[in-house]
């Protein structure tokens, strides 16, 4: 992977979830070399969490699903 | 048995957490209230056999999801292009002209975040952060992370491309993590 700018592009927009295996294992090795990147990707995958809880909290407790119209 | 009163009691006990999900994707507030009166009004038309067989807080949440999307894809159908949907660039403040981290603008690693998730302060900063992204930005990461759409279906709503789609999520998420860092991990709120 070429920047940590770039990297942290692809994991923040979503599209590091959707590449090839390639694609992947490059962002794997640049996780490995750089500390920060590797420390924000951590951050990132807890945001998941804390936004899911987030999303609860402004439900009132547990979660919902789609319905009709 | 009669299911109109049950109805009525739903509506009363979720209209509030309704219109509070409804605020995070729709200005101004009469506008949320129209969603969450859309809402409610699809409730009590329902047929009673369907309403006692149904989770009813799911699926109030539910017809108020597509009551949002709705609203959403009629009021920004005919926006032009989100070229202008951060007139800042944060890229600026966390990478050098190499694309390397700036010394000292990288987030560290957070402590225990999941220890945070049963105080209401620390939701409260969430909130903040949440509030304080660009509008546009806001549309999409919400529509996203609050609505769950998938982003053909973001894209399709506010009419903007692929591009734009991933440029807001990352202007998002990089912000959020950096206003948490700041207000909370590293700010003395714990």
């Amino acid at each position: 992977m070429r920047s940590c700018k770039h990297y942290v592009f692809k994991l923040t927009s979503g599209q590091l979830e959707q590449a090839g295996l390639l694609e992947r294992l490059g962002a794997a090795v640049h996780r490995l070399l750089c500390r920060p990147c590797a420390e924000f990707t951590r951050n990132d995958r807890s945001l998941d969490e804390l936004l899911n809880r987030y999303r609860q909290h402004i439900h009132g407790d547990d979660d919902h699903g789609s319905g009709p119209r | 048995m009669n299911i109109r009163p049950e109805a009525m009691h739903w509506a009363y006990k979720w209209r509030a957490p309704m219109l509070r999900f409804a605020r995070l994707h729709l200005q101004p507030i009469e506008e949320a209230e129209d969603a969450v009166q859309d809402a409610l009004a699809a409730l009590l038309a329902l047929d009673p056999e369907t309403l006692r067989a149904t989770d009813p807080k799911r699926y109030l949440f539910g017809i108020l999801r597509n009551k949002i999307t709705d609203r959403l894809r009629r009021k920004y159908r005919n926006e032009a292009s989100f070229t202008d949907a951060f007139a800042d660039d944060i890229d600026s403040v966390l990478f050098d002209e190499g694309d390397r981290w700036i010394s000292g603008a990288a987030p560290s690693q957070w402590s225990a975040p999941e220890a945070q998730l049963e105080s209401e302060q620390f939701f409260a900063v969430v909130d903040l952060c949440v509030q304080k992204l660009p509008d546009k930005v806001a549309r999409v990461f919400s529509m996203k992370e609050f609505l769950d759409c998938d982003p053909e279906e973001i894209c399709a709503t506010l009419g903007i491309s692929k591009t734009d789609y991933w440029q807001c999520m990352s202007r998002a998420r990089k912000q959020i993590q950096l206003c948490l860092n700041q207000r909370w991990f590293e700010g003395g709120r714990r």
